[in-house]
């Protein structure tokens, strides 16, 4: 299972997969920067999560999780009640709403571009690797691997988490 | 039919690559080359913004006067009419953007000797990038050229400035160097905190000129007395007394090899200073320079234009110059904005060429639509790139309008390029006392303000690694 991580280690926060996400989703963004107070901007990525509060919370049946692990939106159903916005712990729905008024805007991991074996769009254009879109084993791997190895030389690599 | 083009961006001096998908002429995708030596695939954030620049509904398409728009033909025979009984006086002002194609930059030249008289055409940078490019001209390092992939591998980084901010798709390769070993330095030398400083090992907070003219001391005393001449410049020029941080630094440039200096400024004294360090550092040593305008650097090599669009608006303030074409330049906003404010009553017209509207054309008589680079053939990066789309309505590229105009005016532009730049002169002790002498008033006692070395966060990331790991696994 493929999903998409955030190195902290790396991001310099200059908001590029935000305008990418706009410009693949024809300006319905799902993926933004949140200011975090005296850290810096970070992007807020969906975690497709295991049990989704969203997917619960949606009264018409819009929010659905596949068979392939990601968590999708049927904009057709949406009648942007805002419903999984409230519920998304993450306060990643919410980014969506100022440009789709009546539905919610939601990251579908670029299935079409994965599809065309290309990378997530806002992987592709990141400018320092700090978005990657990879094999949740590989990533855990790597971190294992980069630890015993002593060649951790970031701040802040322990909070790398999808 | 649908048509896939390469081309890069003019957004900064890095050049990153990109791919252009046309349908009938017209952009309809933008996808990452991944192949590009430069980006790799990535954009920042200015780059992701180019499909929405080739498709803007707001482009200019069409000539037009105050009144009405013209036709391509009629305009052309307005500005005939206007400029032949001012031709070869020096009585109309040329002033091109920076961020032009070298070729249009060359016809601009070319019009302003066949036409309009001596002195007349200024290429326009906002920002002043190109001071500090005359600037590293004239102090110009005997150095081979420089490949982006070699910054991976650099040990020990300096960095001027905040080129994260200027070309974020650099912070990558930075970034590798600097995560690739512990003890692997990053140091930045700017006046306050900044994007790349966040990632610093190693930060040099404090007047800049200040801290090279220091960091250049330090590394001629490290190499020893090869240049006799520079040493004794050097002692005479920076009386400082030696900081521990700056010391370590300096050593460790020069005993690292193959280590980098990148220069984001706007102060052509600190782009000096800071060629001069890399100068006295050793022949395997690097500076990379960033800059705001993608070609200026090619551009200040070739354009013999001398004067300024400051120098042009002073001899219209005087009565002198009666008119300008403006192409591409908004030289109605930033620091020149009040002196077109105040020009404009004593010149009889004011032509401003621009894809978008802006300051200028909003006060010129007569509005021409440009083409923007992505839709000209030039050079960029020392490669011929073809157009990916074609001029929108009735757009043309700088270039072309000129020579359109001066074949009306029947003064067809030669063929020629522009001279060559003159021979660089090395750095030596002249050059050296004159830059101690420019700084010496302005900043009299080199004072760093904040510093920290965080070399002991690796050993704690580590353990709270560990830790985080630890407890991750049981998931």
């Amino acid at each position: 299972m493929k999903k998409l991580f955030v190195n902290l280690d790396r991001c310099i926060g200059c908001q590029a997969h935000s305008l990418a996400c706009q410009r693949v989703r024809h300006s319905a963004v799902t993926l933004q920067s949140t200011m975090i107070e005296t850290v810096g901007t970070l992007p807020v990525v969906c975690r497709h999560c295991e049990e989704p509060a969203c997917v619960a919370a949606c009264p018409q049946e819009a929010m659905t999780r596949d068979d392939d692990f990601i968590v999708r939106r049927n904009a057709s159903r949406c009648t942007g009640c805002r419903s999984c916005v409230l519920a998304c712990p993450f306060g990643v729905l919410s980014q969506g709403m100022k440009l789709a008024m009546f539905a919610s805007g939601k990251c579908d991991l670029c299935d079409a571009r994965v599809a065309e074996g290309k990378e997530p769009a806002c992987v592709a254009t990141c400018p320092t690797g700090a978005l990657s879109y990879e094999e949740v084993t590989d990533v855990f791997r790597k971190d294992r691997e980069m630890v015993l190895g002593s060649h951790a030389v970031g701040y802040r690599t322990y909070i790398r988490r999808p | 039919m649908k048509v896939e083009r390469n081309h890069i961006c003019l957004f900064c001096s890095l050049g990153c690559g990109f791919t252009i998908e046309s349908v009938d002429d017209e952009a309809v995708n933008l996808e990452y080359d991944t192949a590009d030596e430069v980006g790799r695939g990535s954009l920042c954030a200015k780059g992701n913004f180019m499909l929405e620049l080739l498709n803007h509904p707001e482009r200019l398409t069409e000539p037009r006067n105050r009144e009405k728009t013209l036709t391509w033909d009629k305009t052309l025979e307005t500005m005939k009419d206007v400029l032949e009984p001012r031709l070869d006086r020096s009585e109309v002002g040329l002033i091109i953007e920076g961020d032009a194609l070298r070729e249009d930059i060359s016809a601009a030249v070319r019009f302003a000797e066949t036409c309009l008289g001596k002195d007349c055409c200024a290429v326009h940078y906002a920002t002043g990038d190109d001071l500090v490019y005359r600037a590293l001209l004239e102090a110009s390092i005997p150095n081979p050229p420089v490949r982006l992939e070699d910054i991976e591998r650099s040990a020990c980084t300096i960095a001027v400035g905040d080129p994260f901010e200027i070309g974020p798709v650099i912070s990558g390769r930075v970034l590798d160097a600097r995560y690739a070993s512990r003890k692997n330095i990053l140091a930045v030398i700017a006046d306050t905190s900044n994007m790349t400083s966040r990632f610093a090992n190693l930060k040099l907070m404090g007047p800049v000129r200040t801290t090279l003219a220091g960091l250049l001391r330090v590394v001629v005393e490290e190499t020893g007395g090869n240049e006799p001449a520079w040493k004794q410049a050097v002692r005479d020029a920076y009386p400082i007394p030696e900081d521990t941080i700056i010391t370590d630094l300096g050593r460790k440039f020069v005993r690292t090899p193959s280590s980098f200096l990148i220069l984001e400024t706007q102060d052509p004294i600190a782009a000096q200073l800071a060629a001069a360090v890399v100068a006295a550092s050793g022949s395997d040593k690097r500076l990379f320079t960033l800059g705001t305008y993608g070609n200026c650097g090619d551009i200040c090599e070739l354009s013999p234009a001398t004067v300024t669009a400051d120098t042009l608006m002073t001899r219209a303030r005087d009565g002198h110059i009666k008119g300008f074409i403006v192409l591409g330049a908004d030289i109605a906003r930033g620091p020149a904005g009040e002196t077109i404010g105040q020009v404009r009553k004593q010149t009889d017209f004011i032509w401003a060429g621009a894809p978008f509207d802006n300051g200028t054309t909003q006060i010129a008589d007569l509005v021409l639509p440009t083409a923007i680079w992505l839709e000209s053939e030039g050079t960029i990066r020392g490669e011929k790139r073809t157009p990916v789309v074609g001029f929108p309505g009735g757009a043309l590229p700088y270039g072309e309008i000129l020579r359109r105009l001066a074949h009306k005016l029947g003064r067809p532009l030669n063929g020629e390029s522009p001279e060559p730049a003159p021979r660089r002169k090395e750095i030596n002790g002249e050059l050296i006392r004159r830059l101690a002498k420019e700084i010496g008033f302005q900043v009299p006692e080199p004072v760093i303000r904040s510093t920290s070395l965080r070399y002991a966060d690796g050993a704690i990331t580590d353990a709270m690694s560990w830790i985080r790991l630890q407890e991750r696994s049981s998931w």
